[in-house]
């Protein structure tokens, strides 16, 4: 029998159709790769903010302050008042999750060679216009695609990868303190070390109850001009800067920072050396300092790389100003992978990138001339 | 007449003939700048083809028969030949200007504007298509010609080029002097150990890097018996007057067009090679990262060793500037200069166009391993089972011996089942595991790279015959040498500081006004009284 021929209206009607059922299929998340994440779930309440009349609340995790009506989410993207109360959103739902060598995060005096479990959840309470990770950053926690992974569960899959570090990057750990918290009180528990990489725009209170289960910290400290800070990031430098200076105070963790140099915004040669000045008086001599190099992403795509000569010149202007262990970062080989003795000039270790070619360091200390380093070695 | 000794006789003649016309083609002249002699190598190359092609019809002795049956074949190659000829007019100046801003963008070193990025990769990509669609046609018509030649015409073509393509500008290495008692002595020599596993792994390494990146290999007959040069002979043998089909393919093969001179096309050539020289030179110099104090270190060390400042012996193909018993000294003294992350990067290094980018790893130089591919496969094949699982193996071992070559049965079975294996056991993985495992497992089912293999070894080899090596290879080169002088001009010129953006005018950053929600239970943004 031979078939109809398909009018031309019927075969549009048909595509049409089809069209609509794959919409509604993808909506539902029955089509492969394309299932939603989940709800969140209200289950962890925010430690850090205060109940106001009227069922508002105020957020006092970060220096934004956030006053949420019922039903906001924070400027952060991962807080919430459900009916009064400050939740979560960014609660055991990681959208990142990798093994990652320690050096990534960057972590140059800190187990060097040893691997971490990193993880990342979406949202940030920055809005850098270069953001590297934007994709994850710039969206709420149900708005990925996640993985289920309590704190335990987090605990568990490190020890499995035989992994004794759990490291918070990324996105912005300040995010979701609560869950890192919470995975940072296990890790201890089960004797993991725990890292974290920050931008710092956190306030002292919730920074310092966080900081007791945190091994580690690498704080980005993006530039040293509150403009810069205003009109590129959508914060303030202030509060980052006594955040950093607090937990130099008050606290024990190793503390690296980290300088992403984005041409014209904000290598100006005078910030550079402001800020320098800045660690060195503050923080000190043997705070390590890792200028990376930028690539082009998310709002800056019209912009070069860092040339090397600047991030040569940045390192150049940290050494004047006493610091005594510089890095560039992001590029490779470079001679500012490596880490020298402070005293005597050896190289003691030698890194291509991420990885570690050679580590001559004997519990910390120079084989040479036995110079103890600054850090966490074992 | 005895067989055997007309066939010595024969393959004496074609050998002479070759011989000869290697001898007499024009040379290059040592004081010639290096742009002139990238023309006249291309000049000569293309008159050297010619030449075999006219003397190889009388050389092999084919009867009317033969030439008759080869001038039809002949005359399909002559059409491929004139098509890509057009083409080559339409698409070398474009390359060349696509080529030319990607260089100048290169040796900035901070990365590239798209549009030169992807018009360089389109163009790039385009010329290596219509280059392979050309070799596999004419490889098609190959087949047909050789059917055409007897068996001991095809046993003495095929030992001419087994023997005599190497020494066709020149006597081989190792075989100086050619009367039979030296020529035991020298593939004595040759058979010994180190020397044979050398030249094993480089052919090796060849015949890999053509399967990867090259097109359908073309033996004599191809390259030279359907030449266009070929068709006056083979007619006047097969006693046909050659069609205008094929006097215009001779023409224009010799002459080119009025629109387009085949002098025009051998500097245009020479143009696009030196330029894809030029940017596999700066990707490297990039990659490496040297210090303005290493670059000036190593242009003096090539200096002192290039006497009066000008090339010296050839090595191989092209000349490294360097005397040859010089080089293994020059090169160890070289890498004493660079740190073990840049000696590894040169290990490691392939050149490529555009160096690819990976952001998990700043070590974005040449074509080194990257996984992400076998990551996103098992991705795939998470998703997939049964019979769809099995055509997705299939199919990612089918790619697999596109690129790098056929496996035999048994070593295709035993991948076949180790994807199989692995794909099914990420299918009963949670999401969380196999996030944390993929790059191992990525890793586990990854082929055996055999060319990071044959690399190596070559590279142990050679040092224990005392050869220079890799960085011999990539740097030891006077254009090399002259752009490394060139980043190192561009470091002591210092930072160019660039005025710095007036940050009211570029992206802004979204800002809180303190006290604000991103929205609220509708899904928008609240708004509030200040």
């Amino acid at each position: 029998m031979q078939a109809e021929p398909l009018h031309r209206r019927e075969f549009l009607a048909t595509v049409g159709r089809c069209a609509g059922g794959a919409c509604v299929a993808c909506g539902l998340g029955m089509l492969p790769g394309t299932a939603w994440a989940d709800p969140p779930r209200w289950t962890r309440e925010i430690d850090f903010y205060d109940q106001l009349p009227g069922n508002k609340i105020q957020c006092f995790v970060c220096p934004l302050d956030c006053v949420l009506e019922d039903g906001e989410t924070c400027f952060c993207r991962t807080r919430t008042n459900v009916g009064g109360k400050l939740y979560t959103r960014a609660y055991e739902n990681p959208c990142i999750l990798r093994v990652d060598p320690i050096e990534k995060l960057p972590l140059n005096h800190f187990r060097p060679g040893t691997q971490t479990l990193t993880l990342g959840v979406g949202g940030c309470n920055l809005r850098c216009v270069y953001c590297q990770n934007w994709q994850q950053s710039q969206k709420k926690p149900d708005e990925l695609k996640t993985f289920k992974m309590t704190a335990r569960d987090v605990v568990t899959a490190a020890k499995k990868k035989k992994l004794d570090t759990i490291a918070f990057s990324y996105t912005e750990p300040v995010a979701f303190l609560e869950y890192a918290k919470d995975i940072a009180i296990a890790a201890k528990k089960a004797r993991l070390k725990v890292v974290v990489a920050t931008a710092a725009f956190v306030k002292p209170e919730p920074l310092l109850d966080f900081a007791r289960y945190v091994d580690a910290f690498v704080i980005a400290l993006k530039g040293f001009d509150e403009e810069f800070y205003h009109r590129a990031l959508g914060v303030e430098l202030a509060p980052v800067l006594t955040a950093i200076e607090t937990l130099k105070k008050e606290s024990k963790c190793w503390i690296e920072l980290t300088n992403l140099l984005v041409p014209t915004y904000n290598d100006d040669p005078g910030q550079i050396a402001k800020m320098v000045a800045w660690v060195h008086d503050k923080l000190g001599d043997d705070v390590p300092l890792h200028f990376a190099r930028f690539v082009p992403m998310y709002k800056l795509t019209n912009l070069p790389r860092t040339p090397v000569q600047t991030l040569e010149a940045a390192c150049a202007a940290g050494r004047q100003a006493g610091l005594r262990y510089v890095y560039t970062s992001n590029i490779a080989p470079h001679e500012g992978n490596n880490t020298f003795c402070a005293v005597c000039g050896e190289a003691v270790v030698q890194r291509l990138g991420f990885k570690v070619l050679e580590n001559t360091l004997r519990k910390g200390t120079c084989s040479c001339c036995r110079h103890k380093l600054p850090g966490v070695w074992t | 007449m005895n067989a055997c000794i007309r066939a010595s006789i024969l393959s004496s003649t074609v050998v002479a003939v070759i011989g000869l016309l290697a001898w007499t083609s024009p040379a290059v002249r040592a004081e010639d700048s290096p742009a002139d002699k990238a023309i006249a190598r291309e000049r000569a190359k293309r008159e050297r083809q010619a030449q075999i092609a006219r003397e190889l019809v009388p050389a092999l002795e084919l009867n009317r028969g033969q030439a008759r049956r080869l001038v039809p074949i002949l005359e399909q190659a002559a059409k491929l030949h004139l098509e890509a000829y057009e083409q080559q007019a339409q698409f070398l100046p474009e390359i060349i200007e696509a080529f030319g801003e990607f260089a100048r963008e290169d040796s900035l070193n901070q990365g590239f504007t798209r549009e030169v990025e992807r018009r360089t990769a389109r163009l790039n990509h385009r010329a290596k298509e219509i280059r392979d669609k050309l070799m596999e046609d004419i490889a098609a018509l190959e087949k047909q010609a050789t059917a055409v030649l007897s068996a001991s015409q095809r046993e003495r073509l095929e030992s001419w080029s087994n023997g005599g393509q190497r020494p066709l500008r020149g006597k081989a290495r190792g075989a100086r002097n050619t009367s039979p008692s030296r020529l035991r002595s020298a593939r004595k020599a040759r058979q010994e150990a180190v020397g044979e596993r050398l030249r094993a792994a480089r052919e090796g390494l060849t015949k890999l890097h053509r399967q990867t990146y090259g097109h359908a290999e073309l033996g004599s007959v191809g390259r030279f018996l359907l030449h266009p040069a070929a068709a006056e002979p083979l007619c006047k043998l097969a006693g046909v007057r050659p069609s205008q089909t094929l006097l215009a393919a001779a023409r224009v093969s010799e002459y080119g067009t009025s629109d387009y001179p085949v002098s025009l096309r051998d500097e245009q050539q020479a143009e696009v090679l030196r330029l894809r020289g030029e940017i596999n030179n700066w990707n490297l110099i990039n990659g490496l990262h040297l210090t303005r104090d290493q670059i000036d270190r190593i242009v003096a060390l090539y200096a002192a060793a290039v006497p009066n400042g000008r090339a010296g012996q050839t090595s191989g193909q092209r000349a490294t500037g360097v005397p040859r018993f010089l080089l293994t000294s020059l090169e160890r003294s070289v890498e004493q200069v660079m740190n073990p992350g840049q000696r590894q990067v040169v290990a490691e290094y392939a050149a490529c166009l555009i160096p690819p980018k990976n952001l998990k790893d700043p070590v974005r130089v040449g074509q080194a391993s990257d996984r992400s591919h076998h990551e996103r496969w098992l991705e795939r094949a998470r998703k997939t089972s049964g019979p769809r699982l099995v055509a997705l193996v299939d199919r990612a071992l089918h790619a697999e011996a596109k690129h790098l070559g056929d496996l035999s049965p048994a070593e295709r079975q035993k991948r076949k089942a180790l994807l199989l294996k692995t794909a099914r056991q990420v299918a009963k993985m949670s999401d969380a595991d196999f996030e944390l495992n993929k790059a191992e497992l990525a890793e586990s089912i990854a082929p055996p790279n055999r060319k990071n293999e044959l690399q190596g070894e070559i590279a142990v080899l050679q040092r224990q015959r005392g050869l220079p090596g890799r960085v011999a290879g990539f740097m030891l080169k006077p254009d090399f040498i002259e752009q490394l002088r060139q980043r190192g001009q561009q470091l002591a010129a210092g930072v160019v500081q660039q005025e710095q953006t007036d940050l009211a005018k570029g992206p802004q950053a979204e800002n809180c006004e303190k006290g604000c929600a991103i929205d609220g239970k509708d899904g928008k943004k609240p708004k509030r009284d200040r």
